[in-house]
């Protein structure tokens, strides 16, 4: 394995390490909500991965319907997985926190219908690309992430364009809102391990669909020299 | 510290546990299918 990649791997380890103990341990106990409220921590920072990956995934598919370039499409799909696997995490996390702090699992607000909207628009490129056959898959996909990328839009600001049950954003939320510094240094390490971890992730998507690209190529140039 | 806090944790990094087994899985598959395509054939 790459040097790189396992110096990488290690400093991500760390950074996941001393969150960890930021959130667990370091970050005072809120008060109306006590210790549950630490969920925040793991929550907030696997939703701005996920954004992050999404985003970088309709870049990238913007960047394949141009030039149509086979790694501009391996990064469009391994940022769509990896989007799909921290979105799946907002969605488990979330209710867990919601039950004992508003009393319910779920409610159809807009944040939380939207979110799980994302989610199924992700699932079904992945699931596009996974089943469908024949060589406009990659186009197909990449005007879904298109249209699909609308939503992540409508995600976020959910929350300042309704009312909803899901609380309004604590950060850049104008007036009132806001963290305790020591949170605040908490829900920082977080992010930037989340956002490490999810590099790594990506990064060793990547390589694979490159060298699954490459199998099928070398497939393809046998195939050829087999039938002539 | 409350059940939903440890599950919140615990899920998180089951849920990436499993996608790093996937990636394994997958790595694994593709080194296979090279291994095979770089076999010589019996003529050679």
């Amino acid at each position: 394995m790459n040097k790189k990649l396992v110096f990488f791997a290690l400093v991500t380890l760390g950074l996941l390490l001393y969150a960890l103990n930021q959130a667990l341990y370091v970050a005072p106990t809120e008060e109306t909500m006590g210790d549950i409220q630490r969920i925040f921590y793991y929550h907030v920072p696997s939703a701005f991965v996920a954004f992050a990956c999404f985003f970088a995934n309709l870049v990238a598919s913007l960047v394949y319907l141009k030039q149509r370039s086979s790694a501009a499409d391996a990064f469009a799909l391994a940022t769509a997985e990896v989007g799909v696997v921290f979105c799946t995490i907002v969605l488990i996390t979330g209710p867990l926190w919601a039950k004992p702090v508003w009393g319910i699992w779920w409610t159809w607000d807009a944040r939380l219908t939207s979110t799980l909207l994302l989610w199924l628009i992700y699932v079904s490129y992945l699931i596009l690309r996974r089943f469908s056959s024949g060589g406009q898959t990659p186009v197909l996909a990449a005007v879904l992430s298109v249209f699909g990328s609308v939503d992540v839009v409508f995600v976020y600001m959910s929350i300042r364009w309704f009312r909803t049950q899901h609380p309004q954003p604590v950060l850049g939320g104008g007036e009132g809102s806001g963290l305790h510094p020591a949170m605040a240094h908490a829900l920082l390490a977080n992010v930037v391990a989340f956002f490490a971890f999810g590099a790594l992730l990506v990064w060793l998507r990547y390589k694979l669909e490159r060298s699954r690209q490459q199998l099928d190529e070398l497939h393809a140039l046998a195939a050829e020299r087999g039938t002539n | 510290m409350p059940r939903n806090l440890l599950l919140a944790y615990a899920v998180t990094w089951i849920i990436h546990g499993l996608y790093i087994v996937v990636l394994t899985h997958k790595a694994a598959r593709l080194r296979r299918e090279y291994e095979e395509l770089n076999k010589p054939g019996p003529g050679r």
